[in-house]
């Protein structure tokens, strides 16, 4: 996770000054610190389709270690996962257990779309009678990694950009709306 | 009991050689590359996202055609005698406006077949490789020369144009008609 400075405004900094709070003493949001829980622990689901996989299984071993992301564990049921890294050429047979894989995670779940084949067919765009032409006809994708199959360093990439997502977004407030939707 | 003692001697034995592993990796440099803050130097055919040099490209149509995926989207637009639109830096003469240059970069599969076939040499694969987006439409690569407006101005002016060219056409043919029809009136 790349580091941010969050700089203190108003009251907060104004206790600061005062040494209201004493020494090594954290002020955040519980909201944040949520956030921050969901983030540094996004579980991958162990999920290889195609030639992705491959890079997929380079990211997470020793030389590249999803692991420094707190995303390194690959769980074998979609019951324990936070991500579904969809790595490969989803045929329209395997996109009925995409969405049936995707419907058992719990929320809430964040899906990557690894690859050009994923993403929009790739090379089966045009005459592959057998390829859904884009995981997010069936599910709905957070992040699109491009690159055929991409580098792991590229898939770093797109976890990364998920954890900046889930950072912007707020439990809390989500949880109150569903709520009030009910 | 020399089974019993050699059992315990081989349990010694097979532990210390798997320890001995264990202990030669704990002084084994570290092989983790620290991604955001590291990394490969790439080699230099490494193939990443495709550039293309605007400037230079002649509008020929060979990358879009060389493609196996078709995911190169080309627009162009004639020059008309009076233009002038100068010459690449390699040499070739710019005949066409280069109204659109769209390059998919969710179908592309990094065959580098079209940066071969590129006679000016202004589409190249650069050693980038981190776009992963948010949105399936942020993946499509525009690059442009023209403004948008101008370059629906240079299309209108050639579909008028083809209009015109198509209207004397028609012109001609009836008056070709009209002098046949004429022509076999004139000895009945």
């Amino acid at each position: 996770m790349p580091k941010t400075k969050q700089p203190f405004v108003g009251k907060e900094k104004k206790f600061l000054e005062e040494g209201v709070y004493g020494e090594n003493f954290l002020v955040t949001s519980l909201d944040r610190i949520l956030s921050w829980a969901r983030l540094s622990s996004l579980w991958p689901m162990t999920f290889g389709l195609a030639c992705c996989a491959i890079e997929m299984m380079a990211t997470a071993a020793s030389r590249y270690d999803l692991d420094r992301f707190g995303a390194g564990v690959m769980r074998p049921s979609p019951r324990q996962t936070d991500l579904m890294i969809v790595a490969g050429t989803v045929t329209i047979k395997m996109a009925e257990r995409i969405k049936r894989l995707y419907d058992q995670m719990p929320e809430p779940k964040y899906v990557l779309s690894m690859g050009s084949c994923a993403t929009s067919g790739g090379p089966y765009w045009q005459h592959g009678y057998h390829v859904l032409k884009g995981v997010d006809l069936i599910i709905p994708v957070d992040v699109y990694v491009t690159g055929c199959p991409p580098r792991p360093e590229a898939l770093i990439d797109g976890v990364l950009k998920i954890q900046e997502k889930i950072k912007k977004e707020s439990l809390i407030k989500r949880k109150m709306q569903e709520r009030a939707n009910v | 009991m020399a089974s019993y003692f050699r059992d315990i001697y081989r349990a010694i034995k097979t532990i210390a050689i798997g320890m001995g592993q264990t202990w030669k990796a704990m002084f084994r440099p570290a092989i983790t590359l620290q991604y955001p803050n590291q990394k490969w130097e790439l080699p230099v055919n490494a193939r990443g996202i495709l550039f293309n040099n605007v400037d230079d490209c002649i509008g020929c149509y060979k990358c879009a055609r060389i493609c196996p995926v078709q995911c190169i989207y080309i627009d162009t637009v004639k020059a008309t005698a009076d233009e002038d639109l100068g010459k690449a830096s390699m040499g070739n003469p710019i005949r066409q406006h280069l109204i659109r240059f769209d390059i998919d970069m969710f179908k592309c599969c990094f065959c580098d077949l079209c940066t071969i076939v590129c006679p000016t040499e202004c589409l190249y694969m650069t050693d980038e490789y981190e776009n992963s987006v948010f949105s399936r439409d942020n993946g499509i690569y525009h690059f442009a020369k023209y403004l948008p407006e101008e370059a629906r101005a240079l299309k209108m002016r050639e579909v008028e144009a083809d209009m015109e060219k198509a209207k004397a056409k028609e012109a001609a043919i009836a008056a070709k008609k009209k002098a046949a029809a004429e022509k076999a009136a004139v000895p009945a």
